[in-house]
């Protein structure tokens, strides 16, 4: 098996709001291999930012299995989650997320922290990757000084320093505007695919979607293999 | 005189309760975002155990200092006078019995470890997708 992360036969059920159980995932699998870049569509509520959540191991499913490089969701307890997801996984949100009392570098700097790495080291892989997404001179800024482009480019840089093997991005340019969006395809695509990492992205973005090794589409809580972004509904 | 001083540290510790409950309030989404980054539940306790017994310490160190200021400025400027026909003297004194100030500081101190415990808590156990969403 040469996937990075795997997931086999994965149900997730809610208690919906009338005491019924609501099946939003049922029975998903899906996989994406080094430097590989999988995009996922549906419609809203259709469940997608759920299967990236299990997919990031900050929920658990209700059945089925995920594996990430050897590693077994299941078998993990809290701190060893914990340490999957600060050495192997990388996030972006549609929000970004920055923490606001930071500057742009000490929230890149930040997942090297928390893995242990020195200041100065992760001062200077920070530097590097933040470089890497055009904000080198904005390095010293806090969230709320930079522009909803740049906030979701620092979001990428702070996804990709520590090398993850995956990153997972929800609605990552779902919030900006068309031409920083298409910036943030690209700065995304290109350091992927130079930092070999696996990346499975949830958008409504069809563009997005069409430059994507593979789009699968969530639908009735199963996904299924799209052959284009012209083929989704 | 136990009383007062038990009551006035019941005070002291739902003010650093409620404080403390409220910047985890503020900062649910903040700690959903470092959980997704891996920080153990452990780490995240700590924080606020740190921050709670800051709190602690500081105002145990304010308070001290000020009781004692205070106390002393009253007696040397006869800051509270009162009638001499009726009391024998003419101002208010204030005694500062060092066991009494002891006590009050220990007791400070350990409202200072014990409160921040249950705030701290809270946030080690927040569900970090739950958190992330949080507005």
């Amino acid at each position: 098996m040469n996937a990075l992360v795997v997931a086999r036969g994965i149900r997730k059920v809610f208690a919906g709001g009338d005491g019924q159980p609501l099946e939003v995932l049922r029975g998903v699998d899906v996989e994406a291999r080094r430097g590989e870049f999988v995009a996922i569509v549906g419609s809203s509520g259709a469940g997608k930012s759920t299967l990236l959540h299990l997919l990031g191991a900050l929920d658990t499913p209700t059945g089925g299995d995920i594996w990430l490089d050897g590693s077994r969701y299941a078998d993990l307890d809290a701190r060893g989650a914990a340490e999957l997801r600060n050495r192997k996984l990388g996030f972006v949100f549609q929000f970004h997320h920055l923490l606001r009392e930071f500057s742009a570098l000490e929230n890149v700097m930040m997942p090297l922290l928390i893995g242990g790495a020195s200041p100065r080291k992760a001062r200077s892989r920070a530097e590097e990757v933040l470089s890497d997404v055009g904000l080198a001179g904005r390095m010293t800024h806090r969230p709320a000084e930079l522009s909803g482009g740049e906030q979701q480019r620092c979001a990428v840089a702070r996804a990709l320093v520590h090398d993850p093997n995956v990153v997972l991005a929800d609605e990552p340019s779902g919030n900006l505007d068309h031409a920083n969006a298409e910036r943030l395809h690209e700065i995304f695509f290109r350091l992927a695919r130079e930092y070999e990492t696996a990346v499975v992205v949830v958008t409504h973005n069809r563009q997005l979607a069409g430059r994507a090794d593979r789009v699968l589409l969530l639908e009735d809580g199963r996904l299924t293999t799209v052959s284009s972004v012209d083929a989704i509904p | 005189m136990g009383l007062v001083v038990f009551l006035i540290c019941v005070v002291a510790a739902f003010n650093v309760v409620g404080t403390l409950t409220m910047v985890v309030r503020d900062k649910t989404r903040e700690i959903g975002i470092l959980m997704a980054m891996g920080m153990q539940r452990s780490r995240i306790r700590r924080v606020f155990l740190i921050q709670g017994v800051f709190i602690g310490l500081v105002g145990t160190a304010l308070g001290t200092v000020l009781g004692l200021v205070l106390g002393a400025s009253v007696n040397r400027g006869h800051l509270i006078p009162i009638d001499p026909s009726i009391y024998f003297i003419d101002h208010l004194p204030v005694l500062t019995n060092p066991l009494d100030a002891l006590a009050v500081v220990a007791a400070s101190l350990v409202i200072a470890t014990l409160a921040p415990l249950y705030p701290s808590l809270q946030a080690a156990r927040l569900d970090p997708v739950r958190a992330i969403r949080y507005e």
